[in-house]
């Protein structure tokens, strides 16, 4: 038996500061979401799977989905002539509301409710089951897991689980309660960074499938999965079309822009990434360097690269001649100045903004911000 | 650490010079242009770096223009080492060397004698001069107060500075009252594309509501077109009706004249009284002269004798070629009524094309796009009603509604043509007949044309019957030639019964002839009597007197044959219509009936018309919905705005806090030193302000000063001069209270120029005192006289180049 279990599809996923880029670029970009699900559907053809697990998310935003509908339906259509079925669920990106769902799929694809149900499927001879729920809104705050039945009268019962690991929003669950339920296989969805949570059984995150903004680095995919003698072995088939990876280069005091030209240019000897770069100990830098910097002068340069340079990151650290005589006066009223209420206090008119306050409710919201600040005050300080 | 030995090799005007430092307090004295200035850029140099070639800092270089070498040394102690630092030209700041005692160390090592300073914050807490001290001036109370309550940090002026840079820097990016700073504008512009974003649609339900109106218009549009084709069968028979009219009034007449034949003239007894009143005439004549058969009627006799198989067939088929006659003028009558009806097809719809075919099922369908081309209805409509007033008025005015009728057909055509010049091709179309015609048309005339094809098959099979027909009729036409039956009457039968009837009366006369010359015994007169009343019995059997009145009678019979013959024709041409035309008491309420269909069938076009307008708006909305190319637009500037409200949020966060952070760290700083350095700002302010002051204390984070008379003051409430010395003092004691982690020299330029004598004196007390716990080097123009000689260094003009 073989299966694929992608995740987090995020169709017609929008994005952001791409703007300055060639029109074929930001097209290439724009489209990157469904080539990407392409690669998922005809790799389930070209490996002749027995079935495709959607583990919630397919959907970017349910509001306006009706090209991605009509792209899911021909693909799934495509997977129909196979003989291959589809499992989906929905996500809390693509909760199910408003009926959104106004194009047939074909008859191959089973898309779970909102309350867990077990679906049958004899494949190669064995008695399959697959159990899973579908959000039916944004939030679930419950422990849906307690609700899964432990393993049933099925040769190999796969869980299919859109959540977060103990994340009181996302239906939380522990590893634990997970292995309890004597599965053969979790289908989890929802966290982006892939990540394979146990093994024997398998609990796999397989991360989305195109990242999406700077911070999804990394190559992404989904899992093709084979079952043989009960063994079940997993292999990570890379999707994304684009890769974001962060970069660093460290400043010298001789650096000049043509220099950093030559370390960027170095760097962007890959195909199809984009770059988020950081020019750590920026302070080393002469004025005009930065000037040009914050001119947008090195993002220039490389907006028609194969490879993109996406944004430039200055860090500036202490000068190491810096006295710490008054360090422990600047420890001592970190917790006073990063305090999350007061922050939230600053400005109303800020915190009553939705996405402002969904940033700052971010849980490493504070790290970011004290970095930040520290970097402001060490290029304030010492590099201006 | 204290500063022993100075060495440089080049630096300023300074080549090869060295000069041994007092560990506790040296007076460096000279003119101006001495060199002293120099003299303590070079310390700071050799300790913190040659000041770059960049901005304001290349005129503290002093790079020597006649020595070969640029730096220097300074020697300090401590409790264990004797420490030497040697700094000569190099990159960036210089190549540094340590040695501690005579061991050379890493450069790094170099912290144990600055403590970790920079050169800025050995400058601001370390190094005081007229430049610093008339800052002070400059500062306005509020500063001032500021400044002097942030004394206790290191660097606190320039830090204040930054912090003052980054809330300017925070009110640039975002003020909650402004309107023009980026962050403002991006949260405005959040408002405006979420409220765009709010006035679209559902995308799914408006999908799932055009949908369904489409649904529903299409059954509405089906109905409709049913109503249609039904209107315009009822106006098609409806015009069939009015033309039979006519007829339908003669068959009413005629069924109303009496049709009893009672007691008919059998064939038999008309042809025995025929022979028999022959007989006796010819008995009758043959009393004056016993006749013979003519010449002619001995011929006419000789002909049938020769003939009479075939003749004889003739006779006995007469019945049948009158039914074939009647089945022919029948036929006609009925190709006649077809061609009418076609005619009629044609006429109500000029469009409907003798060549064009039926379309199969997948061929409507692939038409069923919605086009906007429409037929002209008010055009079609005039000419419909304009056929109608030609067919029923009369004189001027049927000839003025045939002239609009073609009129307005023609112009239809011509319109419609112009349409359709702009549709799609369609090969098959064009391959069916269709050609020139719009879509609509073509999907409207379906019903019609599969009308006209049923017709035009009946049409057909009728002219196959008839042509049998035809030809049997021929066959026995030809057969009559050929035997020379046909008289000038043209007519079959009445020339067949014309015939019979003379070859009778020759046969009866022949008879008599024959039975005169046979029964030659029997007298005349029996004979006649006998025949006389065979002839009677006959006509009495009719119930009349005479032959005369027989014959009359049979005519009287034939002319009723007639009417109902007339009656039976009638009856097969009004047909089924008989009793359709039975429901219209006058021609007037027909002619009413047909006038309200084709307004019926007029108002039913228009809302064909309408509602195929209102499918295609639809049609167009439902492809824009799934188009929405606007909505993505939004929704990418959405995504754009947010980044950009994160990233400007945090600029201005980042900015504020970090702000926020350096009065955090001063104020802790201060309240942290304040309490012991106060005590020893105490002391430098009473000697500073010659003991009129005797007590500096902290309120509420406010300094109170107390002098000699006890009174209080607060910092604001003091003199320019006096504030100056409270902050010398501050300063000072914060050097102190800080010497534990930075045992740097104090190095004091000129400082003091604007001191009156008095006050000057008591800086060299104060810098005795403070001499006590950190090196002072004093650089000034001006000496007093209680300094220790070996305290003072005399920079004399000659010394150097």
């Amino acid at each position: 038996m073989k299966f694929i279990h992608a995740a987090d599809l995020h169709l017609d996923t929008p994005f952001s500061s791409i703007s300055n880029f060639s029109t074929q670029l930001q097209n290439k970009l724009k489209l990157s979401t469904y080539t990407a699900a392409k690669k998922v559907f005809q790799t389930a053809i070209d490996q002749q799977v027995d079935f495709v697990i959607l583990a919630g998310d397919t959907f970017d935003n349910t509001d306006r989905s009706l090209e991605a509908q009509s792209f899911l339906r021909d693909e799934f259509e495509k997977l129909n002539k196979y003989g291959i079925n589809v499992y989906l669920v929905y996500g809390n990106h693509d909760y199910f509301r408003n009926n959104f769902s106004v194009i047939k799929f074909p008859d191959n694809v089973t898309v779970f409710g909102k309350d867990v149900t077990t679906e049958e499927v004899k494949v190669d001879g064995l008695k399959v089951g697959i159990t899973g729920f579908s959000y039916y809104q944004q939030h679930v705050n419950h422990n849906v897991v307690s609700t899964y039945p432990s393993h049933e009268n099925f040769d190999y019962q796969i869980g299919i689980l859109h959540a977060g690991v103990m994340d009181s929003n996302y239906a939380p669950f522990k590893v634990s309660d997970l292995l309890s339920k004597g599965y053969d296989y979790w289908a989890l969805g929802h966290i982006h960074k892939r990540e394979v949570l146990h093994e024997f059984p398998y609990i796999i995150y397989p991360g989305d499938t195109q990242g999406r903004n700077l911070n999804e680095t990394g190559i992404k995919g989904f899992y093709l999965l084979e079952v043989q003698n009960g063994l079940t072995t997993t292999k990570f088939v890379p999707s994304s079309v684009y890769i974001w990876k962060s970069k660093t280069i460290n400043a010298k005091v001789s650096d000049t822009i043509d220099s950093l030209i030559v370390q960027i240019n170095d760097l962007l000897k890959l195909d199809d990434v984009l770059v988020t770069l950081t020019i750590d100990n920026s302070q080393n830098l002469n004025g005009d360097v930065i000037k040009a910097i914050d001119r947008g002068e090195l993002l220039q340069q490389f907006k028609n690269n194969n490879s993109v340079l996406y944004k430039i990151n200055l860090k500036y650290n202490r000068k190491n001649s810096q006295s710490e005589v008054d360090q422990k006066y600047w420890d001592e009223t970190q917790s006073k100045v990063f305090d999350l209420d007061n922050i939230k206090d600053l400005d109303s008119r800020l915190y009553n903004n939705e996405i402002i306050r969904e940033h700052i409710n971010q849980p490493d919201f504070l790290l970011h911000i004290q970095d930040l600040v520290k970097n402001t005050i060490n290029r304030k300080y010492n590099g201006e | 650490m204290k500063l022993t030995k100075i060495k440089i090799y080049g630096f300023g005007k300074w080549i090869d010079q060295e000069f041994d430092i007092s560990t506790d307090y040296q007076v460096i004295f000279g003119q101006n242009e001495a060199g002293k200035t120099t003299l303590l850029t070079f310390i700071k140099s050799i300790l913190f770096g040659f000041a770059t070639n960049r901005g304001e800092n290349k005129y503290q270089q002093y790079k020597p223009k006649h020595a070969s070498r640029y730096g220097g040394e300074l020697e300090f102690v401590d409790d264990k080492y004797t420490w030497t630092v040697i700094r000569v030209g190099g990159k960036s700041g210089g190549d540094l060397t340590l040695f501690r005692d005579d061991q050379q160390v890493p450069e790094s090592l170099i912290t144990q004698i600055t403590g970790g300073f920079s050169k800025e914050e050995y400058e601001n807490t370390h190094v005081l001069n007229d430049e610093s001290i008339f800052s002070i001036y400059k500062m306005t109370e509020e500063q001032l107060e500021t400044e002097i309550m942030s004394v206790g940090a290191v660097g606190s002026k320039a830090w204040l500075a930054t912090a003052d840079e980054l809330e300017s820097d925070s009110e640039k990016l975002y003020k909650s009252r402004g309107k023009k700073q980026p962050l403002v504008q991006a949260l405005e512009q959040n408002q405006k594309l979420l409220q765009k974003k709010a006035s679209f649609e559902n995308q799914q339900s408006a999908y799932d509501t055009v949908n369904k109106k489409i649904k529903s218009i299409d059954e509405l549009s089906i109905n409709n077109r049913n109503d249609y084709q039904k209107a315009i069968k009822e106006q098609n028979d409806l015009l069939n009706l009015s033309k039979k009219w006519a007829k339908f009034q003669e068959y009413q007449q005629l069924i109303k004249s009496d049709t009893s034949l009672p007691n008919p003239i059998s064939t038999d007894d008309w042809e025995k009284t025929l022979r028999l009143n022959q007989e006796l005439q010819t008995l009758n004549s043959s009393q004056q002269s016993m006749g013979s058969l003519t010449a002619k009627e001995q011929s006419h006799l000789d002909f049938y004798r020769t003939n009479k198989v075939e003749i004889d067939e003739i006779k006995s088929h007469r019945n049948e070629i009158q039914q074939i006659q009647f089945e022919v003028n029948n036929l006609n009558q009925s190709l006649n009524n077809n061609d009418n009806r076609i005619d009629q097809l044609f006429t109500n719809d000029p469009q409907l094309d003798e060549n064009m075919k039926v379309l199969t099922v997948e061929e409507l369908n692939s038409l069923s796009r919605p086009t906007n081309k429409t037929l002209n209805t008010p055009l079609l409509a005039v000419s419909a009603a304009a056929l109608l007033l030609a067919f029923f008025m009369s004189g001027i005015l049927r000839v003025a509604a045939g002239i609009i009728f073609v009129i307005s057909v023609v112009s239809a055509i011509y319109q419609q043509r112009s349409i359709s010049e702009t549709d799609i091709s369609r090969d098959f179309l064009n391959e069916k007949g269709y050609s020139k015609v719009s879509l609509e048309t073509v999907k409207n005339i379906q019903p019609r044309l599969i009308h006209l094809k049923q017709l035009q098959s009946e049409q057909k099979s009728l002219e196959i019957f008839l042509k049998k027909q035809e030809t049997q009729l021929h066959f026995w036409n030809a057969k009559l030639q050929r035997l020379n039956l046909i008289d000038s009457s043209d007519d079959l039968i009445s020339s067949i019964d014309r015939y019979f009837n003379e070859l009778s009366v020759i046969k009866a006369k022949a008879e008599v002839i024959n039975s005169t010359q046979i029964e030659s015994g029997v007298s005349k007169t029996e004979r006649m009597s006998d025949l006389q009343q065979q002839l009677n019995s006959v006509l009495d059997k009719y119930q009349v007197s005479t032959m005369d009145k027989l014959s009359a009678l049979r005519t009287m019979q034939q002319d009723k044959r007639n009417l109902i013959n007339q009656i039976k024709s009638d009856k097969e041409y009004l047909g089924d219509d008989y009793n359709k035309l039975l429901e219209f008491h006058t021609f007037e309420e027909l002619s009413d009936r047909l006038t309200m269909l084709n307004k019926q069938v007029k108002d039913l076009m228009q809302s064909n018309d309408q509602m195929n307008r209102q499918m295609g708006t639809l049609k167009e909305k439902r492809d824009q919905i799934f188009d929405d190319r606007e909505y993505r637009q939004v929704s990418e500037e959405l995504t754009q705005n947010k980044a950009d409200l994160i990233e400007l949020y945090d600029d201005w966060l980042a900015n504020k806090l970090a702000s926020n952070w350096i009065h955090e760290m001063l104020n802790l700083a201060s309240e942290n030193r304040y309490p012991k350095m106060l005590n020893t700002a105490k002391r430098y302010f009473n000697l500073l302000t010659s003991g009129n002051y005797i007590n500096i204390e902290l309120k509420d984070n406010k300094l109170k000063l107390t002098n000699l008379d006890k009174t209080k003051f607060d910092v604001h409430e003091l003199s320019k001069a006096t504030t100056v010395q409270l902050y010398l003092s501050l300063r000072l004691a914060f050097i102190k209270e800080i010497s534990d982690l930075v045992n740097l020299p104090i190095l004091i330029d000129d400082a003091f120029v604007d001191f009156d004598s008095d006050r000057t004196e008591n800086i060299m007390e104060l810098v005795k005192d403070i001499s006590k716990t950190n090196q002072i080097i004093y650089v000034t123009a001006r000496l007093t006289s209680d300094v220790d000689n070996k305290h003072i260094l005399r920079l004399e003009e000659d010394i150097h180049a």
